[in-house]
């Protein structure tokens, strides 16, 4: 297998959205430091995304960027992030900002600090909808409390006019959600949505996320760093280390054969697949600084594959068949373990 | 393990603890009446979801919070009715490790003083011996003499971890209770802290109560699985046979909650989806504390408080359905 250009897309139809080389860096007094370099992938109509990787591996900036959220007094974002046919990058904020939570919406992590104190939910969730729609703002509160019912909210008359510190975590996560799908955006950016959560709460919140894109057909981008996560919600999953993107596959093929040993390592970092009381696997060293990024793989002084070939210049993407690209000079002839099953 | 009975390093008999609120004299009953052993040499699992009492249980258990009702022996000895003195020696023997590393760690001290910071409040005032300890203390969990030098904001998260786990090894206690210590970790180095904890039983003979969110973490590491709910103990057995059959239906919800890195193929459907959240502490159910999420609801259930039973050798279930051994897989 040769190196293809890594902006070969991997399937015939055009994505909803294709970020290509998107590399983010911060200006800081001590210079600009990068943050993520050329990430690329894309995600198609209807489908659920996994991002994952380890804190500081780039992945919530790069949820962020698409948002164009990111300050550009602080932030330098370049590279190309296509919607719809349309460069958001190059967008004037007057028209991003009629794109925000009408083509795009995005949910956080931590629900108490999205929301404002001051209002209702209930005015929060409609708010979403009078921007976009001025003209029809007679609906919003009607359509604000079919769907408080469907992210399964009980008594949504009721619950309209309650303060976000009146309801529970998992209730506010539901209003977020609900904030997200007033204006039937074609995908939604969750950062997190359900790590703040207990896990049978946590369970309530994916089944009704899955549900609803199914049912709605809206694209889901899920940054997350449980891979549990990603195997019950997603059909993809792009895994990011040290700012960039080191592999990208169909979430069986990523769980049961990874090719990057970076992958492989998580994987068998989980306690799930190691015999009860016998060490677990991990992962030796830790993640670079921004500012101490090294030529070469990113991953080579902590993998245990690596070679001399790993210090040579940049590592590029490689396109194995038509839904894999792995960050590996070592691509296709490592054999690397994935999960098992005991 | 072996089946024969071993002694208790711990003892909870009827346990009780409860807070006041201030607001119309409420109280929130953080632990409402739980009972347990723990075996020297075990690693002990409680697990729980946010509310169920279980950090609270991790500090009484070393004299940070009083009982309010109930008994707690360590090693047959009531802490309470210790004076202040010999409280303190006592004390040295049942030590905790909290969640964040951060901020168990005082940023303007170096490792080494922070470690030795013990040893200085039980009155040691022999420098040089102290320090030794420090070192051979920091040497167990892989960390250097040069390195104790450095201050805590130069560590990495796995390797601040590593240093509050040498500073509670300094005092050479018998029961380390460890509070979510993995929690704030990434996968790949989360790993490497347990299995730092495993080797650490085996070379010391500690005894370990782990209190985690996490059922992988707990799954793997635990000899037996004390599951909480609401200040109440729901089932308490091997980890083993926790795993194989779980008898609440509470525990059995929560094991089909986790989220399985596995292959679609490889999955079987059998998520429980519980409805509604855990109820506020300060007003439980009258009845079973699960009463009013659970599945298989009777109207007994929402009276009567179900009765610890041991259903099994070494199972023990509050449950009222779980009536004979054989309606265990319910």
């Amino acid at each position: 297998m040769s190196p293809i250009d890594s902006s070969t897309p991997l399937s015939s139809t055009p994505p909803l959205l294709e970020v290509k080389k998107l590399s983010i860096a911060f200006r800081t007094r001590n210079g600009v430091l990068p943050v993520t370099n050329e990430v690329s992938f894309s995600i198609g109509k209807a489908e659920r995304l996994g991002l994952v990787g380890e804190s500081g591996c780039g992945k919530t900036v790069t949820g962020l960027a698409l948002m164009r959220l990111l300050d550009p007094a602080v932030a330098v974002v370049t590279g190309e992030i296509w919607l719809n046919g349309r460069n958001i990058l190059a967008l004037p904020e007057r028209e991003m900002r009629s794109l925000r939570g009408r083509e795009l919406a995005m949910i956080f992590q931590e629900p108490m600090s999205a929301l404002d104190p001051v209002f209702t939910v209930g005015d929060q969730i409609s708010d979403a909808f009078r921007a976009h729609f001025p003209h029809r703002s007679n609906e919003a509160k009607e359509r604000t409390l079919s769907l408080l019912a469907q992210v399964g909210i009980a008594a949504p008359q009721a619950r309209y006019n309650d303060y976000p510190h009146q309801m529970s975590g998992g209730m506010r996560q539901r209003i977020m959600i609900a904030m997200a799908l007033i204006c039937e955006p074609q995908l939604i950016i969750a950062d997190e949505p359900t790590t703040a959560l207990d896990v049978t709460v946590q369970a309530q919140i994916m089944e009704l996320m899955r549900e609803l894109s199914d049912r709605t057909g809206t694209s889901l981008l899920f940054i997350t760093h449980d891979l549990g996560v990603v195997a019950e919600t997603c059909q993809r999953m792009v895994t990011m280390y040290a700012g960039q993107v080191v592999e990208d596959a169909p979430v069986d093929s990523a769980l049961l054969t990874p090719l990057h040993p970076y992958t492989s390592g998580l994987l068998r970092s989980l306690p799930r697949f190691a015999k009860r009381r016998e060490p677990l696997g991990s992962i030796p060293g830790r993640v670079p600084a921004p500012q101490d990024m090294i030529v070469g793989c990113r991953f080579k002084p902590r993998c245990a594959s690596a070679t001399v070939n790993c210090e040579n210049e940049q590592v590029l993407e490689i396109v194995l068949g038509s839904q894999r690209k792995v960050r590996c000079v070592r691509a296709g002839e490592l054999s690397l373990p994935g999960v098992q099953v005991t | 393990m072996t089946a024969t009975p071993q002694k208790s390093v711990l003892q909870v008999a009827d346990l009780h603890i409860h807070f006041p609120t201030g607001r119309h004299g409420q109280t929130v009953k953080a632990v409402n009446g739980i009972s347990f052993q723990v075996r020297e040499g075990e690693t002990f699992g409680v697990i729980g979801e946010s509310g169920s009492g279980k950090t609270t249980l991790g500090r009484a258990l070393v004299s940070l919070v009083e009982p309010t009702s109930g008994k707690i022996l360590q090693d047959g000895v009531d802490p309470s009715q210790l004076n202040r003195r010999a409280l303190q020696t006592h004390r040295r023997q049942f030590q905790i490790i909290f969640q964040d590393p951060n901020s168990a760690l005082n940023p303007r001290m170096k490792v080494i003083d922070a470690v030795m910071e013990p040893l200085v409040a039980i009155g040691r005032r022999d420098h040089l011996a102290m320090e030794k300890i420090a070192l051979d203390a920091l040497a167990r969990v892989g960390l250097t003499a040069e390195q104790a030098r450095r201050y805590p904001h130069q560590f990495s998260g796995g390797q601040k971890q590593r240093i509050v786990i040498a500073r509670a090894l300094t005092l050479q206690p018998r029961v380390l209770v460890c509070d979510e210590v993995v929690a704030a970790l990434d996968v790949s180095i989360r790993g490497e802290v347990l299995n730092l904890f495993a080797q650490l039983q085996k070379e010391f003979g500690l005894t370990y109560v782990f209190i985690t969110h996490d059922l992988s973490v707990v799954s793997h590491i635990s000899d037996r699985i004390a599951v909480m709910y609401l200040g109440c103990m729901m089932e308490l057995a091997s980890a083993q046979s926790m795993a194989e059959h779980p008898m609440h239906p509470y525990t059995q919800a929560l094991l089909s909650a986790e989220p399985l890195p596995l292959p679609s193929h490889m999955r079987q459907d059998r998520r429980i989806i519980l409805k509604g959240e855990i109820p506020s502490p300060m007003n439980p159910p009258a009845g079973c504390p699960f009463s009013t999420r659970c599945p298989h609801v009777q109207s007994i259930c929402e009276t009567e408080k179900p009765a610890w039973r041991e259903m099994e050798p070494d199972h023990w279930v509050a449950c009222h359905l779980t009536q004979t051994p054989s309606m265990g897989k319910a």
